[in-house]
């Protein structure tokens, strides 16, 4: 065998032969700890139950008490849940669910509170605060509120550019929190830690072994093992490509070149720059028509500007620069 | 790639089977004791730690998405509970994972000599090597225990695992192949100097 080689099964035996007995817990702890764990299970088991059953019979009531009276009806069903979000991405670009484990297709574009998304594809819902949220394929989030958000599983981008300043929004994640101020930032998640990074504004990341600040293009991952590394990323590094397929819609008609441009500028993290006081007065005065549905912004820019009296000039990879003809 | 042997275990536990549940609790329990032993040292806090841990998970069995073992799930489920007394209790973080130098004695170890230094430090290897065995998918680490720890002969071990002789040498084969790839990965040097 070459030397290089992995341990032989000898080696192995030998290896595994010198460690001694396994510690096992000793037998009265097992009985306890059993005892207890399978309590609160049994008890979590009754109580989900006894919602499904209340479901049920709730369900059963009302449709017969919706034969009796429809009045007793309204006074006795639950108060729907408010609509919270709406869908920017096409119906089917998501799923639904109540309960996080029977998904439905979503029958509109209106989110409520409590409601569980799986994204099927790249997706955008808006908050009604403006917030505005993207989910890569496969994500999943819980909407508590418009004020904050569970991520099960998967990645999101935030983008609270709209949003007052001094609301302040959370991502919640099996392993700690990560609580923006006014920014654009991702949040992702898998069985064995998180990631944060932010292009833009400040984040706090909080759990248990870490109070951390972090401000533009920097990235903190915090693995399963609480080993904590940051690094920093630029705003228009390809880590946040997807983020642009999955835009919100950004409606153009009637909109000045300067606040179109802006909007690019923030969806592909770039710097927005005029080559002249000029260029930049008439690109807030001249207006736009037409639509650039189905585009990103970085290819819109492609269709939008050749119409216009603008163009933008080769530079730094993280600066737009626009000069009038 | 999802783990869905341990995605089934969940929905069976969410459903209420108990036999799945005596499985898991059978499974689990030892193997999050001598996790949470190797980074305690204190029976009472670990029984409370673990038994925290385990109540938690079977409430929280919905957010199991497969992505790691259920093991690793339970295990960050537990540093958390960890992480949480040591606050509470205002003391630093113990050492909470395996660096790559801590397995690096595992390289003298086969060749130690009986100073109360390296009996130390071997007793620290043996705990890596069993959180290695503990974190091995199914039931690979058992077998490996049975086979070189407790001595066990194949027929025994087919016996206990109520297969046929192939069945178990052929799980034993690919335990040792899951444990060498662990090594690797915690010791990536360990091979070449383990056989110099």
């Amino acid at each position: 065998m070459d030397k290089k080689e992995s341990l032989s099964e000898e080696q192995i035996e030998q290896l595994l032969g010198r460690i001694g007995d396994i510690p096992q817990p000793p037998g009265d702890m097992r009985e306890r700890v059993k005892n207890q764990v399978a309590s609160a299970w049994r008890e979590n088991m009754q109580e989900q139950q006894q919602k499904r059953q209340n479901y049920g019979l709730f369900a059963a009531a009302a449709t017969i008490t919706l034969a009796i009276t429809v009045g007793w009806l309204m006074t006795s069903e639950p108060l729907p849940q408010p609509v919270i979000a709406s869908l920017d991405s096409p119906l089917e670009s998501v799923m639904t669910s109540t309960d996080g484990d029977r998904w439905q297709a979503s029958a509109n574009l209106e989110v409520q509170q409590g409601a569980y998304i799986k994204a099927m594809d790249t997706a955008s819902l808006s908050l009604t605060n403006t917030l505005n949220i993207r989910m890569k394929p496969e994500s999943v989030v819980y909407l508590s509120s418009t004020d904050e958000v569970r991520l099960i599983s998967g990645e999101i981008y935030l983008d609270s550019y709209e949003k007052p300043k001094d609301e302040s929004f959370r991502v919640i994640t099996d392993f700690g929190i990560a609580e923006d101020i006014g920014t654009q930032f991702i949040v992702a998640t898998s069985d064995t830690g998180w990631q944060i990074q932010v292009r833009e504004g400040l984040v706090k990341v909080k759990d248990d072994a870490t109070h951390i600040q972090l401000t533009e293009s920097q990235r903190l991952n915090i693995t399963a093992t609480n080993s904590v590394n940051q690094t920093t990323l630029p705003a228009h590094h390809e880590s946040w490509r997807w983020v642009e397929n999955s835009r919100p819609v950004y409606d153009i008609e009637g909109e000045s070149v300067d606040e179109y441009l802006q909007w690019v500028a923030r969806e592909t993290g770039r710097d927005l720059q005029y080559m002249s006081n000029e260029a930049r007065e008439s690109a807030k005065t001249t207006r736009l028509h037409g639509s650039i549905t189905g585009m990103t912004a970085s290819k819109s820019v492609q269709t939008v500007l050749p119409a216009t009296n603008f163009e933008l000039m080769p530079s730094r990879e993280n600066v737009i620069i626009v000069i009038k003809r | 790639m999802k783990h869905q042997e341990d995605l089934e275990l969940c929905r069976a536990l969410r459903a209420g089977d108990e036999h799945q549940f005596n499985q898991f609790f059978e499974h689990y329990f030892p193997r999050l004791y001598r996790f949470c032993l190797s980074r305690l040292k204190d029976d009472t806090l670990v029984e409370d730690i673990v038994q925290t841990t385990m109540i938690k998970a079977t409430k929280a069995m919905n957010t199991y998405r497969g992505d790691a073992s259920l093991f690793t799930w339970l295990c960050q489920i537990c540093r958390n509970e960890i992480n949480m007394h040591f606050r509470k209790e205002a003391r630093s973080l113990p050492e909470v994972h395996a660096e790559d130098d801590a397995i690096r004695p595992i390289l003298e170890m086969l060749e130690a000599d009986a100073s109360p230094e390296a009996e130390l430090e071997s007793a620290r290897v043996s705990a890596l090597i069993i959180e290695v065995l503990d974190f091995l998918p199914g039931n690979y680490g058992q077998a490996l225990e049975w086979k070189y720890i407790l001595g066990l002969s194949v027929t025994e071990i087919a016996e206990r695992l109520e297969t046929t002789e192939l069945a178990a040498q052929s799980l034993l084969a690919r335990a040792r192949t899951s444990f060498r790839k662990a090594l690797e990965q915690i010791a990536p040097h360990l091979n070449t100097a383990a056989q110099g």
